[in-house]
C-alpha cells in the first residue's frame, strides 16, 4: 500500500479512500454497491459472467431514451 | 482506377478512416440514412471534444454511411453521440488519456431487437452488422468530429481493440429482472466503459485534452461526399 501511496490517484478525496497504513487493505472496486450495473447478455449454453471496469474516477456511466 | 481515384484510398490519405476502408458517403447514400430518423438534417446535436467540432444530423448521418449503417440504425448512432456528451462521461477525457478505455454502448427495447443488434451468442465478436457498424460510428464521429487522433491527440499507451467497434444489446429474453437501466416506456440506451482500473490522473488529462484541443488542425466545415459515378472526386 505504501508502494500505491506514490501514485496521487490514491489520495484523491474524490476517489475511492484507501488505507495506506492497512498492507491488507482491499481496494473496493466501486464506492456503493448500487455502482455495480448487471446486465444480461450472450447466449445461454452455459453460465459465464465477465467483469467490465469503469475508467476509475474518470468517467461515470450514462443512460438515454432514444426515440426510433 | 487509379490510386488518386480510388474513394477507398482518398479516405485513408485525408485520414478520415478507423483504418479499414469505409463506404464512400454519396449524396445518395447519406440522403437514404437520413430517412432513418424524423429529426431534420441540420439540427445541431453536439460539440464533439476535444476539437469541438459542431455536429449536425447530417454529419452524423455521414459518418454512420462510413460505418456501413443501415438508415434504421441512425435513431440509435444519434442517441449515442448525445449519451457521451453528458457530462458526468467526460467524453473530452475518454478521448485524450493515455489510458485504454473505450465506450460500450448497451442498448434495449424492442427496437434494438428488431434492427437486429445482437445480444446473444457471440455478441461481442464479428458477425453482426448492427454491433459492428453502430459501434464503428460512434468511433469514427470521435476520430473525426471530435478529433481524438491516435497519436496526437489520444494518448492511449496501448489502446485496445474495442476502439473499433463496442457496442451490444442487453439480453432482456434471457434476463431475470428488470430491465436495465430501468423498465421505461421508451427504449433506452446504456453507455458504459470497460477498461482495467487505471491509476491516470483523471483531472490532468481533462485539462490537457483541453490544451491540445487548440493545436488541432483545422477540420471540415462541411463533411464531404464522394460521388465516384460523377466526378470521381470528393465533395466539400
Amino acid at each position: 500500500m505504501a508502494h500505491l501511496g506514490s501514485w496521487n490517484n490514491w489520495t484523491r478525496s474524490d476517489l475511492i479512500p484507501v488505507d495506506l497504513e492497512d498492507d491488507d487493505f482491499f481496494v473496493p472496486t466501486v464506492k456503493d454497491p448500487t455502482d455495480l450495473k448487471i446486465i444480461v447478455a450472450g447466449g445461454v449454453p452455459g453460465p459465464e459472467s465477465a467483469v467490465m471496469h469503469g475508467w476509475s474516477g474518470g468517467s461515470r456511466s450514462v443512460s438515454l431514451a432514444y426515440t426510433p | 482506377m487509379s490510386e488518386p481515384e480510388d474513394e477507398f484510398e482518398f479516405f485513408f490519405e485525408k485520414s478520415w478512416s478507423d483504418g479499414l476502408p469505409v463506404i464512400p458517403p454519396t449524396e445518395a447514400r447519406i440522403e437514404r440514412l437520413l430517412g432513418g430518423t424524423s429529426r431534420g438534417a441540420n439540427e445541431p446535436v453536439g460539440e464533439i471534444p476535444p476539437a469541438f467540432e459542431a455536429a449536425s444530423v447530417r454529419d452524423i448521418a455521414v459518418h454512420a454511411v462510413m460505418a456501413g449503417c443501415k438508415p434504421e440504425y441512425l435513431p440509435v448512432v444519434l442517441a449515442g453521440v448525445e449519451a457521451m456528451l453528458q457530462e458526468p462521461f467526460n467524453i473530452n477525457g475518454i478521448q485524450a488519456t493515455m489510458h485504454a478505455v473505450a465506450p460500450l454502448m448497451i442498448v434495449n427495447g424492442p427496437y434494438a431487437k428488431k434492427i437486429g443488434i445482437n445480444g446473444g451468442l457471440g455478441c461481442f465478436g464479428p458477425g453482426f452488422r448492427a454491433n459492428a457498424t453502430i459501434g464503428r460510428a460512434i468511433r469514427l464521429v470521435l476520430l473525426n468530429l471530435g478529433g481524438g487522433i491516435p497519436q496526437i491527440t489520444s494518448m492511449s499507451t496501448f489502446s485496445q481493440p474495442s476502439r473499433f467497434t463496442f457496442c451490444i444489446r442487453e439480453n432482456e429474453d434471457e434476463s431475470p429482472g428488470a430491465r436495465f437501466p430501468k423498465r421505461s416506456a421508451s427504449d433506452r440506451m446504456k453507455m458504459s466503459l470497460p477498461s482495467p482500473p487505471s491509476r491516470t490522473p483523471s483531472l490532468y488529462l481533462t485539462t490537457r485534452a483541453g490544451t491540445r484541443s487548440a493545436t488541432l488542425l483545422p477540420r471540415p466545415t462541411r463533411w464531404p461526399t464522394w460521388e465516384a459515378g460523377t466526378t470521381g472526386r470528393a465533395r466539400i
